[in-house]
């Protein structure tokens, strides 16, 4: 299932804002549409384990990390994107084999 | 946890309690074997045991991620990984026992039963593959070794104060260690039951937890007379969040190729690749080129390290103080400890205390006349083959090996 964001009303320079589950093993969504420029991730552990969360631009150089997040907390990353198929994921051992990855675009 | 806890009736208990497990087992001697059979047989009981020996009573239910009870006195908690304080090896003796272990599941503990349990062993490195049960694995020669066991991610929170910025996974301080008696059958002693072939080059444990962990290691340190499939630590039966019914030791490696639940062993001919030694458990940073198919260099042995039995921020009243810690190595036995308690300006060297067991580690203390103020203690190791710890380590993004001199830091109070 897919997520397009839209503009937020009234803070034009704001980064817009995505929200993201992480839980064993994958993420929800598993499919992110946004346009470039600054993006806000709020991503809350609605699992039992400890994740991660990372963005690799098409290069798949990694643009943005939250190194931890512990069951039930929620931890921010901003980020500047420019357009291009991303990808997200989990760098824990074993968890992006399991599943924790999901596709970024990033397109205007 | 204050440092006069211990005199708390309940800790004070437990300590007499697992001093006691300890000498019932060292009493058991050849007996021991028939011990844990029967003990194995009834796996879940010992698991209710050890329930029942709990802090704050709580109970475990199937659906928890970790078995035994990890009150927040005896353990720092990362959900499915907890992290030993400390403080609570002060005073005890040279083994942490079962209950204080630090715990590091990739997934959650397995509930596995004994009886249904097997070990394959296959794969083209071996000639006749062989299922094992775990009566087959008890009948095998025993032995029993002292080593460490520490997560190869101990001390990543640190990078985090040298680089500003956080390693990926659990911010562990220095609590992912502990020091067991380790008791179970060589490992080379089921892989000639297989027929180990002179062309075999990589051992694979795989673990039957929920993530299957899958960790190489080489043919020569599968052969090493202490990498071992272990039934028991300190005497009892593996506790379920240490591997029951069977684990992997490989003495002075990283703690992921100390394969907890191990289910198969897949010994090749070719050098085998999993994500967990190409993606995870290898070192990726601006130091440290790719190894392909690698990300970069492939963790195998730990890193010298030294760590305080002093609460972490914690306070002690002034005076003189004995202060004690302890110090250890993948490469052999401590042979000296410095420390400092004025930031690094100066330093002294510690006491070493026996036993000083390669592979395990070394107790040591100082004596202090402590004045009231905030310090920063320091505390370095050398072992026997000139390792010392250093003042930095390059930052990995997985957080492996972090085992620079740290500031430990604590208050005395008037």
């Amino acid at each position: 299932m897919g997520l397009a964001l839209s503009p937020r009303w009234g803070t034009a320079a704001a980064p817009r804002i995505v929200k993201v589950k992480a839980f064993e093993f994958a993420y929800e969504p598993k499919q992110i549409t946004v346009p470039p420029g600054a993006v806000e991730f709020d991503v809350t552990n609605t699992g039992s384990i400890e994740h991660t969360f990372l963005i690799d631009d098409p290069a798949k150089k990694t643009v943005g990390k939250i190194a931890s997040i512990l069951p039930g907390k929620t931890e921010k990353l901003t980020v500047t994107l420019r357009a291009g198929a991303h990808t997200i994921y989990c760098d824990l051992a074993g968890h992006r084999e399991a599943g924790m990855i999901a596709s970024l675009k990033v397109q205007p | 946890m204050k440092q006069d806890d211990l005199r708390d009736e309940a800790l004070y208990l437990q300590t007499r309690a697992d001093e006691l497990a300890w000498h019932r087992a060292h009493a058991l001697g050849v007996s021991r074997r028939r011990f844990l059979q029967l003990a194995a047989s009834a796996a879940a009981l010992a698991a209710a045991d050890t329930l029942g020996r709990a802090g704050n009573g709580s109970q475990a239910a199937p659906a928890d991620l970790i078995v035994k009870p990890t009150p927040p006195e005896w353990f720092y908690d990362f959900a499915s990984n907890k992290e030993m304080r400390w403080e609570n090896m002060a005073g005890r003796g040279y083994l942490v026992p079962n209950e204080l272990f630090f715990v590091r599941d990739h997934s959650r503990t397995p509930r596995i039963e004994a009886s249904t349990w097997r070990l394959k062993v296959e794969g083209s490195g071996v000639s006749r593959p062989l299922e094992l049960s775990y009566d087959d694995i008890l009948s095998l020669p025993e032995t029993s070794v002292i080593r460490y066991v520490e997560c190869a991610g101990n001390g990543r929170s640190f990078f985090e104060g040298a680089y500003g910025k956080r390693a990926s996974g659990t911010q562990w301080k220095l609590g992912a260690i502990g020091v067991a008696e380790w008791t179970g059958v060589p490992l080379r002693e089921v892989l000639d039951r297989a027929g180990l072939k002179q062309t075999a080059r990589d051992v694979m444990p795989e673990g039957l937890d929920e993530l299957r962990v899958r960790r190489p290691m080489s043919i020569a340190k599968a052969l090493e007379d202490d990498t071992l499939l272990v039934y028991a630590m300190n005497g009892s039966p593996l506790p379920p969040d240490h591997g029951f019914p069977v684990r992997v030791l490989a003495p002075g490696w990283v703690g992921v190729a100390n394969v907890k639940w191990v289910g198969r062993l897949e010994v090749s001919e070719q050098p085998l690749f999993t994500p967990w030694n190409t993606d995870n458990y290898v070192l990726i940073g601006p130091d440290y080129a790719p190894v392909p198919p690698a990300k970069g260099p492939v963790l195998t042995t730990q890193s010298p390290k030294s760590a305080f039995e002093v609460p972490w921020d914690g306070e002690l009243p002034a005076g003189r103080r004995t202060i004690r810690g302890r110090s250890w190595s993948p490469f052999g036995k401590i042979t000296r400890v410095e420390y400092s308690v004025d930031r690094g300006i100066t330093w002294q060297t510690a006491t070493l205390r026996e036993p000083n067991i390669p592979r395990a580690w070394v107790r040591w203390d100082f004596e202090w006349e402590a004045k009231p103020g905030s310090y920063s203690l320091r505390a370095r190791a050398t072992d026997e083959q000139g390792n010392r710890q250093p003042a930095t380590v390059p930052f990995n993004e997985l957080g492996y090996l972090f085992n620079a001199v740290i500031g430990h830091p604590l208050t005395i109070r008037p």
